[in-house]
C-alpha cells in the first residue's frame, strides 16, 4: 500500500508544480456579446424570397496563453446563436417570414499579436475554428391555402435536422480587439472578430450543389483573470 | 509587424477562394429557364425542377441522383439518333419517361411530354406517364379505370330505386369551370324498414362549395336537400349519413367547411400541409396547422347526438375524393369508412398559375410548351402520417373485386353498419 500511495502524491506534486509553471502564462475570462451573420446564399430564383442578416448573441470562455509579450496563442470556446431571415414578399404573402436562428458550439484557435505595454493594449487575432450546429430554431408565419382562402399560421420551434444539414463547421477567424487590466490580474477586452465558413452548412447533390456558407461578425466583451502579474514597464 | 498583416491578409485572401459557387437552379416551372432544344436539355431541365420543387422527397423511394446518371445518357443517345437523321418517336421517349418517373410516389403526378422533333410516324401528339396510376393497377383489387368505373356506377344508381327503398331520388349535373368538368351529383334518401331514414349522396368529384356557393347553379336544390336533411330531419328519423366517394376524383378542399365544418362546435386542425420553401430536397417550409370552423348555414352536432357518418370509399377515390374520408375519420368520432384503400394521391394542389407562390406543384402547359408536369403542391400529413401513396386504409374492407365488381355489397355494409349502430 505505501509505493502506491507515495507515487501518488509524487504524481499529485508533479502535476501541482507543472500547472503552477504552465498557469503562470495563462489568462482566463468569460465573454458575451451580439453576432451578426450573413447567410451566405441566394434566393436561387425564388423572386420574392429575400435573405438577409439577423443580429444574434454568444457567450463563452475565452482563455490565451502568452508566449511572448508580443504573441499568443488564443482559444475560445463559446455557444453562437448564427441567425438569419427569411421573408416573403409577393402581395398575398408579404407577411410570411422565417427567422432561423442557428446555434452553433464553437472553437476557435487564433494567434494573438499584442501590441501595447501599459494597461491599454491592441490586440490583432488570426487563425481557424471548428465548429458544431447543435440547434436550428425557426420562428416565424407560414401558410396554408384552400381553394378560396390563404391561411397564415404563426410558428416558434426547433427544426429536426436532416441529410442535408451538414452539422460541422470550420473556417476562418480574424479581428481586433482592445483590453484594459484594471488591477494587476484581471482586465476587460472587447473585440471583434470575423467568422468565414469554409464548410458549406447545407450538403446539395452531386448533380445540384448549392453550397451556402456562413459568415458571422461577432463583437463581444470580455472580464479576464490574468494568473500571472501585469508589470507594469 | 506590417510584413505579417500583409501575409495573413494574403493568406486569407487564398482560403476565401476555396468557397465554391452554386449551380444555378431553376426552381420549380421557372419560365425564363424554358428553352432547350435538345430531348437531353429538356430531361435535364425537367429533373432540376422535380428536384427542387417536388414536394415528396422526405418520402419518396426513387433515387433521383440514379434517374439522373441513368437516363441523361440515354437522353444523349437520342440527340444523337435524331442528329444522324433518324426519327425519334413519342414511343422511344415515352420509354424513358417511363423509366425515369414511373416510380415517383406522387400519386397525382402526370408527366406529358411532346416530341420536339416530332416524327411521322407518331400517331398521338404527346406521351403521358402517370406514376400513380402504374402502381395502382399493379394492386390484387384493382379492377378498371376511373373513367369505366363511374360508368359502371352511374348504371347502378339509376337502377337503385329497384333494391332498396327509396323515398327520394335527385339527380343533376353542373358545369364547374375552374375544375374544367361537369360533376354529376345523386341524392337519395333511403328509407330503412323501421322507417328511419338515410340521406346518401353521391357526385363524381369533390364539388360542394361552387355548387353552395351559388344558388343559381343546377345541382344547388339537390345539394341543399341533402344537406338539410342530414341537420333538419328528427334524431329518431335519421339512421345515419352517407357520403358515397367512390371514383370520386377529388376538387375542391372547401369542400371540407360542408362535409365537417358543418358538424363542429369549435375549429378544429384537420391535417398539416407544407410547401418547398427552398430549393434543397428537404428544405420545407414547417409544418401549418389546417383548421376548420364550424360552419352554420347547415349545422348539426353529430358527435353529441351520436348520429354515424358512413363514408364509402375505393381504390378510384382520389385526391379529395380520399382526403374526405381521411379528415373525416381523424376529426369526427362517428364516421366510420367503409370500401376499398384508395388510390393515395393526398398532396393538395393548386393551379400552375401559383407556382410562384408555392415554388411546388403543376408547371408548364400541354398546349403551349413540350412539357406539362402535374404534381402536388403541398405535402399534407394526417394524424402525424404523410398518406402519399397509401391513401385511405377502410375501418371495414369490402372489395368489389370479391363480388365481380358488383357495387352493391359496399353500400349494404354501409346500410347495415347504420341499422345497427348503438
Amino acid at each position: 500500500m505505501k509505493r502506491p500511495t507515495l507515487l501518488r502524491l509524487l504524481v499529485v506534486a508533479l502535476l501541482c508544480w507543472t500547472a503552477a509553471e504552465v498557469q503562470a502564462q495563462w489568462t482566463v475570462g468569460l465573454k458575451g456579446g451580439i453576432t451578426l451573420t450573413d447567410p451566405g446564399r441566394t434566393n436561387m430564383g425564388r423572386v420574392d424570397e429575400t435573405y438577409s442578416s439577423m443580429i444574434g448573441v454568444e457567450g463563452g470562455l475565452r482563455a490565451s496563453y502568452e508566449f511572448t509579450d508580443v504573441l499568443s496563442l488564443r482559444m475560445d470556446l463559446s455557444y453562437m446563436q448564427r441567425t438569419h431571415y427569411m421573408k416573403r414578399n409577393l402581395n398575398y404573402l408579404n407577411n410570411v417570414f422565417t427567422i432561423y436562428t442557428n446555434s452553433y458550439l464553437m472553437l476557435p484557435i487564433m494567434a494573438e499579436c499584442t501590441l501595447g505595454e501599459d494597461q491599454f493594449q491592441v490586440h490583432m487575432y488570426f487563425g481557424g475554428y471548428g465548429g458544431y450546429w447543435m440547434r436550428a430554431h425557426v420562428e416565424g408565419v407560414t401558410y396554408w391555402m384552400t381553394d378560396y382562402y390563404i391561411n397564415f399560421d404563426s410558428f416558434d420551434e426547433n427544426r429536426e435536422f436532416n441529410v442535408e444539414d451538414q452539422r460541422w463547421a470550420i473556417g476562418l477567424v480574424g479581428g481586433i480587439g482592445v483590453s484594459f487590466d484594471f488591477t494587476e490580474h484581471m482586465g476587460v477586452g472587447l473585440e471583434a472578430l470575423y467568422y468565414y465558413d469554409l464548410s458549406t452548412y447545407h450538403k446539395g447533390y452531386t448533380q445540384l450543389t448549392d453550397p451556402r456558407y456562413l459568415s458571422t461578425l461577432s463583437i463581444n466583451l470580455s472580464l479576464y483573470y490574468r494568473f500571472f502579474k501585469y508589470e507594469q514597464p | 509587424m506590417r510584413r505579417n498583416i500583409i501575409i495573413l491578409a494574403f493568406v486569407a485572401l487564398i482560403f476565401s477562394g476555396c468557397r465554391k459557387e452554386a449551380d444555378y437552379h431553376p426552381y420549380i416551372g421557372e419560365t425564363d429557364y424554358l428553352a432547350y432544344d435538345s430531348y437531353a436539355t429538356q430531361f435535364e431541365y425537367l429533373w432540376k425542377c422535380i428536384s427542387t420543387g417536388y414536394v415528396f422527397w422526405d418520402v419518396e423511394q426513387t433515387n433521383w441522383g440514379d434517374v439522373y446518371n441513368t437516363y441523361m445518357p440515354k437522353f444523349a443517345d437520342l440527340d444523337k439518333k435524331r442528329l444522324d437523321y433518324q426519327d425519334v418517336t413519342l414511343k422511344d421517349l415515352d420509354t424513358l419517361y417511363r423509366g425515369a418517373f414511373g416510380g415517383m410516389i406522387d400519386h397525382h403526378m402526370a408527366v406529358v411530354i411532346r416530341n420536339l422533333f416530332p416524327s411521322s410516324t407518331d400517331t398521338v401528339a404527346q406521351l403521358i406517364v402517370r406514376p400513380g396510376q402504374m402502381e395502382v393497377e399493379k394492386r390484387d383489387y384493382y379492377i378498371e379505370p376511373r373513367a369505366e368505373e363511374q360508368n359502371h356506377l352511374l348504371a347502378f344508381l339509376d337502377g337503385m330505386e329497384a333494391e332498396y327503398d327509396i323515398e327520394v331520388h335527385e339527380t343533376a349535373t353542373a358545369p364547374v369551370v375552374e375544375l374544367s368538368a361537369t360533376v354529376t351529383y345523386h341524392y337519395f334518401l333511403i328509407k330503412l324498414a323501421d322507417g328511419r331514414k338515410i340521406p346518401y349522396l353521391w357526385q363524381s368529384m369533390a364539388a360542394l362549395t361552387p355548387v353552395l356557393r351559388d344558388p343559381s347553379s343546377p345541382a344547388y336544390e339537390l345539394l341543399d336537400h341533402w344537406m338539410k336533411a342530414i341537420t333538419e330531419t328528427p334524431r329518431e328519423q335519421l339512421a345515419g349519413i352517407i357520403l358515397d366517394n367512390r371514383a370520386n376524383s377529388g376538387g375542391y378542399q372547401d369542400d371540407l367547411d360542408y362535409l365537417i365544418g358543418t358538424f363542429l362546435n369549435e375549429k378544429k386542425e384537420i391535417l398539416k400541409t407544407r410547401y418547398k420553401e427552398g430549393p434543397g430536397r428537404l428544405e420545407y417550409s414547417v409544418w401549418a396547422s389546417y383548421c376548420i370552423d364550424p360552419l352554420y348555414k347547415y349545422h348539426r352536432d353529430i358527435t353529441a347526438e351520436n348520429i354515424p357518418y358512413v363514408i364509402l370509399c375505393d381504390i378510384n377515390s382520389i385526391s379529395m375524393g380520399e382526403i374526405e374520408p381521411m379528415t373525416i375519420k381523424a376529426v369526427l368520432p362517428t364516421s366510420y369508412v367503409i370500401g376499398e384503400r384508395t388510390f393515395g394521391g393526398t398532396g393538395p394542389l393548386q393551379p400552375a398559375s401559383s407556382i410562384d407562390l408555392n415554388y411546388g406543384g403543376p408547371f408548364g402547359s400541354s398546349s403551349t410548351m413540350m412539357h406539362y408536369i402535374y404534381t402536388s403542391s403541398f405535402e399534407a400529413q394526417i394524424n402525424g402520417k404523410v398518406n402519399e401513396g397509401i391513401g385511405c386504409i377502410p375501418d371495414k374492407t369490402v372489395l368489389r373485386k370479391d363480388y365481380n365488381g358488383d357495387f352493391k355489397p359496399q353500400l349494404d355494409a354501409a346500410i347495415e353498419y347504420i341499422r345497427n349502430y348503438q
